[in-house]
C-alpha cells in the first residue's frame, strides 16, 4: 500500500518536509489542526423565575426584569372575507417553532391567541387570523417550555377589542378601556394575579423621532448625542445612499437599510450607559444615546 | 534520477505540505480529548432489556404530565402513568440523580415525559472544580483526566455517566420528542458516558450543546438507539475510540461539525484488505440533515454505514486523516451501502462572513437553522475522503450534488503528527466507489450531480465505476466486478499541482477571524475570483507573451510557425475557459492542452534547423503537454510517479524563461536578408528560415 520511494525523492523530501513543517508551525506536538473554531463559549444567563403563579390555561409564569422583558403589541385588521388579519410587533423576542418543547431562554417562544377569554390558537410568526365573531383578542407571549413570560407576576400580553367596525375597531386592554387599533395596549389582569404592569407604554409615551440622513461618508445631522432619560422611547429614522445595517450597541439591535427608504426602530432606553450607534458596513458612528 | 524529477518531486512536495498543512480536511475534527487508547475488543454490543426499570426518571407536575401523555396510544399512556404514579413516590427528579443512584451493572432508567434541564448541575464550579490543574485545549476548554472528571463531573458535563456498566437509559414517551434533556447551551456536553461498556441509549432527545449532545468515550459496546440530538456547536453523537457499537434510528441537525462522528473507532482491520473479520461500528437507519457534514470519521476505522440518509448538510459524508490525536490513523476500512446521499448543498458560511458565528453559541439562532461550519469544506459534495484507505462505497444512492459526488484527495502523515518519511504517502489507497447509483433517486428519477467524482489523483489502487458521468480528472481507474480488481491503476506520489494549489488556498479558512478565502470557490468564488482560473490566466499571458516573441523575433518568416502560433494562443485561451468552474469537468481541458500540444511540437520543429537545443526542449514541452491531454482525457498514464502536469510546470517555467532569452537574444553575426517580403531590420536567424514552410 506504501510505496517504496527511491532515494533520492526521499532525501528532497525529507528536506522539503522540514522545511514545510518549520513554515506550518505543525512540528510540536501532536495537537488538533482545528484553527481557532467559534468560541464555545457557555452560556450562563437566567431564564427567569419560575412563580407559583399560573394563568388560566394552566401554565406557569416565567418572571423576567421589565428590562429583560419582551413586549408585544398587535393590530388586528379586518378581512374583506370576514374575521382579522392580526399582526404582532415584538421586541426583545423571536418566534421559535422549532425549539417549542425546550428549556425556556429568554426572548424566544410564541404567542398564544385568547379570543374572548379562550385559548384558540398558537402564533408562530408575526401574522395571524382570528375568525369572525370575536369581540377581544389576548396575545400573550409564551417560552418554548409553555411558561408565560410576565413582569411583576402579571403576563406579557396586550389586549384588542375586536367590535366589528371595519376599518376602525376599537381596541381594549380589559373590557371598559379602550384604545385605537394597532396602538400598544395595556396588559389584561391574569386570573386572580396582581395588579397589571404595562409592557408596552401608552401611545402618548411614542417618545422622540430623531431623524438621520447618511450620504457616502457623511452623517446628517453631524454626530452628536442624545440623550434620554430610563424608560423614554426612541424613534431612530435612518435614510441611507446603500444598503447597510444601523447597530445599536448594547441594546444590540439592528436595523437594515436599503438605498433611499427611510428605515425606523424604536427602542425602549431601559438600560443606562452611554451607546453608540453606527453602520456595520460603512462604519460610521451615527449618534450616540446617553440614558441616565 | 534525473535532476528535472527530482526537482519536481521537491517542488511538489512543498506545494503538497503546505496544501496538506493547511487543508483543514473536509469532515472534521475539532475534538481534543485525554489520550485514550482503544477498547481491547473483548465487549459485545449491549442488547435491549425490556423488562421493568431499575430506576425512574420525571417531573412531580402530575397535570403537565397528564397532557403530555394525552394524546399516547392507550396501552402506553396507561403504562406511564402508572410509571409516574411509581416514579412520584420512590423516583429521581433528575437523569443525574439516577445515574448517580446506579449501584451495580446492568440496571435500566426509566425517564418519563418531560423536560429535563438538570438544574443541580448548571452552577458554575466551586471549590477545588474551579481551580483544576489540566491543559488547556485550543477551543478554550480543560482536557480533564478521568480521575478530573470524576471529582468534579459538571464541569464540562449536563449529565455525567462515568464508570457505570451496561446502563440502560430510556425515555418512555411515544416518540423520542416526548423525553428532552436541555443543555441550554451551558455546558459542553448533554450527556458524557465515560468508562461505561455495554450503555444503551434509547428514545429521548438531547439538544444545545456548546460541544456534543451525545458523547461516548472509550467504551467497548454500546448502543444509540431512537435518539434525537441537534444543536450543537460541534457533533449530534461523538463516540470516540469505541468499539463494538451500534446507532440505529437515529437522527441528528443543525451541528456545526458533524451529525454522526465516529471518531477514531477501533482500528481492528487494520492490516486486512477489504474481505475483514467485523466492523467496530455499525450505523443504520440514521438521518443526520442540515449540519456542516452529515457524518465525518476522522480516523473513522471499520465503520458500517448502511441504509442511512444523509441530506440537505454542506456535505453528506467524510472521512479523513488530516487530525492528530486520533487513534487508529490513518483512517481505513470504512464501508458505506445503500446510504441516501444527496441534496448536500447546502452553505453556511454567509454566517461565518456576517458576524452570526461570532456570537456565543446560546445568541447565533442554531435552532432557526443557522450553522456555524467550523472547518473549510467543499459544499455540495457527497462523499468526501481526505486521506482514507480500503474504504468501500458500494451501492449507494448519491444525487443532487452542486459539486460533485466523490471527492478524495490524499493528505500526507506529518499532518496527522507523523513524520517518518516511509508514511507520507500512505495515504489515499484502495478506495472503491462501484454500483453507485449516481444521479438518481431511489425511485429513478433523475437528479443529477454537477460532477461525479473530484480526485487529486495521489494514490493507488483506487477505482471508479465506468458509468460515472462528468469527473475530474476525465479519465479513472475502472473498478473490475469484484473487490481488488482497477483497471488502468496508477500509482502517483502526488496529486495534480493545480488541485493542491486550489486546496492551499481554500485551506486558509479561519472562522473566529471571519476569514473565507477569496480565491477559493467553497466560498462563493466565480470567474476569475477562482485560484485556478488566475492560475490558467497568469500562466497563459506568460506563454503567449514569450511564445508571440519567439515567433516575431525567430520565426515570423516561417507560416507553419505561425499557424502553430495561433493554435498555441487558441489553446492557451480555451485553457483559461477549461479553467471555471462549469467547464472544468468537460473536454476542454484536455483539447486546450492538445492545442498547445500541437503549438510546442510544430514550433519545435521550425527551430530545429537554427536552435537544435531549443528545439528539442520545445518538443519535449509538447511531447509532455499531448501526453498530459492524453492523461486526462483518455487514460491516466501508468507506471509513471508523477502526473504529466508537474512535467509540464517545471519545463513550462523553464521554456518561458529560454524562449524570452532566445527572442532578445542577438544573433552571432549578421546574416543575408532572409525570407522575401521580410526585410527584416533584425535578422532572426543563423540561417534563413522558412525552409519548412
Amino acid at each position: 500500500m506504501t510505496r517504496p520511494p527511491g532515494v533520492t525523492p526521499l532525501l528532497s523530501l525529507t528536506v522539503v518536509l522540514a522545511a514545510a513543517l518549520t513554515l506550518t508551525g505543525c512540528g510540536g506536538r501532536a495537537t488538533t489542526h482545528h484553527k481557532p473554531g467559534t468560541t464555545h463559549q457557555e452560556a450562563t444567563g437566567s431564564s427567569g423565575t419560575l412563580l407559583p403563579a399560573r394563568d388560566e390555561t394552566g401554565h406557569r409564569l416565567r418572571e423576567l426584569p421589565a428590562a429583560d422583558a419582551p413586549t408585544v403589541r398587535a393590530e388586528a385588521r379586518p378581512d374583506p372575507e370576514g374575521g382579522w388579519n392580526v399582526h404582532l410587533a415584538v421586541e426583545r423576542f423571536r418566534f421559535t417553532p422549532e425549539s417549542t418543547g425546550g428549556a425556556a431562554l429568554p426572548g424566544r417562544g410564541h404567542a398564544r391567541l385568547l379570543v374572548d377569554g379562550r385559548e384558540t390558537a398558537r402564533m408562530y410568526g408575526p401574522w395571524g387570523y382570528v375568525p369572525p365573531g370575536a369581540h377581544t383578542l389576548t396575545v400573550r407571549l409564551h417560552a418554548d417550555d409553555h411558561t408565560v413570560w410576565a413582569v411583576s407576576g402579571s403576563p406579557v400580553q396586550t389586549t384588542v377589542r375586536l367590535d366589528g367596525t371595519p376599518g376602525t375597531p376599537a381596541t381594549s386592554p380589559a373590557p371598559g378601556a379602550s384604545a385605537t387599533p394597532g396602538a400598544p395596549a395595556t396588559p389584561a389582569t391574569p386570573g386572580a394575579s396582581v395588579a397589571p404592569v404595562p409592557t408596552s407604554p401608552p401611545p402618548a409615551d411614542a417618545g422622540r423621532t430623531v431623524t438621520l440622513t447618511i450620504t457616502g461618508k457623511t452623517v446628517e445631522p453631524p454626530l452628536s448625542r442624545i440623550e434620554l432619560k430610563k424608560g423614554e422611547r426612541l424613534t431612530l429614522r435612518v435614510t441611507a445612499d446603500r444598503a447597510d445595517t444601523v447597530h445599536v450597541h448594547g441594546y444590540d439591535r439592528e436595523l437594515r437599510l436599503s438605498p433611499g427608504t427611510p428605515a425606523t426602530l424604536t427602542l425602549l432606553a431601559d438600560r443606562t450607559g452611554l451607546f453608540e450607534v453606527e453602520t456595520h458596513e460603512s462604519g460610521l458612528v451615527l449618534t450616540q444615546l446617553v440614558v441616565r | 534520477m534525473s535532476w528535472t524529477r527530482r526537482l519536481v518531486l521537491a517542488l511538489s512536495v512543498v506545494l503538497a505540505a503546505l496544501a496538506a498543512a493547511l487543508l483543514t480536511a473536509p469532515g472534521a475534527q475539532a475534538h481534543e480529548e485525554r489520550p485514550v487508547t482503544l477498547p481491547d475488543g473483548s465487549g459485545s454490543v449491549p442488547k435491549l432489556r425490556t423488562g421493568e426499570p431499575d430506576l425512574l426518571v420525571c417531573k412531580t407536575d402530575r397535570a403537565d404530565f397528564e397532557r403530555r401523555v394525552a394524546g399516547f396510544p392507550a396501552a402506553l399512556k396507561t403504562r406511564n402513568l402508572a410509571l409516574h404514579e411509581r416514579c412520584a413516590r420512590g423516583g429521581y427528579r433528575h437523569l443525574q440523580q439516577a445515574v448517580d443512584a446506579v449501584d451495580r451493572p446492568g440496571m435500566t432508567i426509566a425517564i418519563l415525559p418531560g423536560l429535563y434541564e438538570e438544574e443541580p448541575s448548571l452552577p458554575q464550579p466551586t471549590g477545588e472544580c474551579a481551580r483544576l490543574k489540566a491543559p488547556k485545549s485550543s477551543l478554550g476548554y480543560q482536557i480533564l483526566s478521568y480521575e478530573q472528571q470524576l471529582s468534579c463531573p459538571h464541569n464540562q458535563n449536563l449529565v455525567a455517566i462515568l464508570g457505570k456498566k451496561n446502563l440502560q437509559i430510556e425515555g418512555t414517551g411515544a416518540s423520542r420528542l416526548d423525553v428532552v434533556i436541555d443543555a441550554k447551551y451551558q455546558k459542553l456536553n448533554a450527556l458524557r458516558a465515560d468508562g461505561s461498556d455495554g450503555i444503551y441509549f434509547r428514545n429521548f432527545t438531547a439538544q444545545r450543546t456548546t460541544f456534543n449532545s451525545l458523547y461516548v468515550l472509550a467504551a467497548d459496546g454500546f448502543v444509540i438507539d431512537d435518539v434525537l440530538t441537534r444543536w450543537n456547536d460541534e457533533y449530534g453523537f461523538l463516540t470516540f475510540a469505541s468499539d463494538h457499537g451500534l446507532y440505529k434510528n437515529c437522527e441528528s441537525y443543525g451541528n456545526g461539525d458533524s451529525g454522526i462522528y465516529p471518531g477514531s473507532a477501533s482500528n481492528i482491520n487494520d492490516g486486512y484488505g477489504y474481505d475483514v473479520p467485523r466492523y467496530a461500528i455499525e450505523i443504520t437507519g440514521c438521518r443526520s440533515h442540515h449540519n456542516m457534514v452529515g457524518y465525518s470519521g476522522t480516523a473513522g476505522d471499520s465503520v458500517w454505514v448502511h441504509d442511512n440518509e444523509l441530506d440537505h448538510n454542506m456535505g453528506g459524508a467524510s472521512m479523513d486523516s488530516a487530525f492528530p490525536g486520533h487513534p487508529g490513523l490513518p483512517q481505513n476500512h470504512a464501508r458505506f451501502e445503500r446510504n441516501l446521499i444527496h441534496d448536500n448543498n447546502q452553505n453556511y458560511y454567509p454566517h461565518v462572513a456576517d458576524g452570526t458565528c461570532a456570537k456565543p453559541p446560546v445568541d447565533r439562532g442554531y435552532e432557526q437553522g443557522v450553522v456555524c461550519p467550523q472547518i473549510s469544506m467543499p459544499p455540495g459534495t457527497g462523499i468526501i475522503t481526505a486521506g482514507g484507505n480500503w474504504n468501500l462505497y458500494e451501492d449507494n444512492w448519491i444525487y443532487g450534488h452542486q459539486r460533485a459526488a466523490f471527492f478524495l484527495s490524499a493528505v500526507p502523515a506529518f499532518i496527522r503528527g507523523e513524520s517518518a518519511w516511509g508514511k507520507q504517502t500512505d495515504t489515499s489507497h484502495h478506495n472503491r466507489y462501484a454500483g453507485n447509483h449516481l444521479g438518481v433517486d431511489k425511485a429513478g428519477n433523475a437528479h443529477p450531480n454537477r460532477t461525479e467524482v473530484w480526485w487529486d489523483g495521489q494514490g493507488s489502487g483506487n477505482c471508479w465505476q465506468s458509468d460515472a458521468g462528468a469527473t475530474t480528472p476525465g479519465a479513472l481507474p475502472g473498478c473490475g466486478t469484484r473487490r481488488g480488481d482497477v483497471s488502468g491503476n496508477t500509482d502517483r506520489l502526488i496529486g495534480e499541482p493545480v488541485k493542491l494549489a486550489q486546496l492551499l488556498v481554500c485551506a486558509d479558512y479561519n472562522v473566529q477571524a471571519r476569514r473565507l478565502p477569496a480565491g477559493c470557490d467553497w466560498y462563493g468564488a466565480r470567474g476569475l475570483q477562482r485560484v485556478e482560473t488566475q492560475l490558467a490566466l497568469g500562466g497563459a499571458l506568460l506563454l503567449a507573451l514569450a511564445g508571440c516573441a519567439l515567433w516575431w523575433r525567430r520565426l515570423r518568416g516561417n507560416r507553419l510557425a505561425g499557424v502553430a502560433t495561433l493554435i498555441g494562443l487558441a489553446g492557451l485561451a480555451l485553457d483559461v475557459a477549461g479553467s471555471t468552474l462549469a467547464l472544468t469537468p468537460t473536454a476542454l481541458p484536455a483539447l486546450a492542452l492538445l492545442l498547445t500540444g500541437v503549438w510546442w511540437t510544430l514550433i519545435g520543429l521550425a527551430l530545429r534547423p537554427t536552435r537544435p537545443v531549443l528545439a528539442w526542449a520545445t518538443l519535449t514541452l509538447g511531447a509532455v503537454t499531448l501526453l498530459d491531454a492524453f492523461d486526462k482525457a483518455v487514460l491516466m498514464v501508468p507506471g509513471i510517479p508523477l502526473s504529466p502536469a508537474w512535467f509540464r510546470l517545471l519545463l513550462g517555467v523553464v521554456w518561458v524563461l529560454w524562449a524570452v532569452i532566445a527572442s532578445g537574444a542577438r544573433p552571432p553575426r549578421p546574416s543575408d536578408q532572409s525570407a522575401p517580403g521580410h526585410p527584416t531590420d533584425q535578422p532572426t536567424v543563423d540561417r534563413p528560415a522558412g525552409g519548412t514552410a
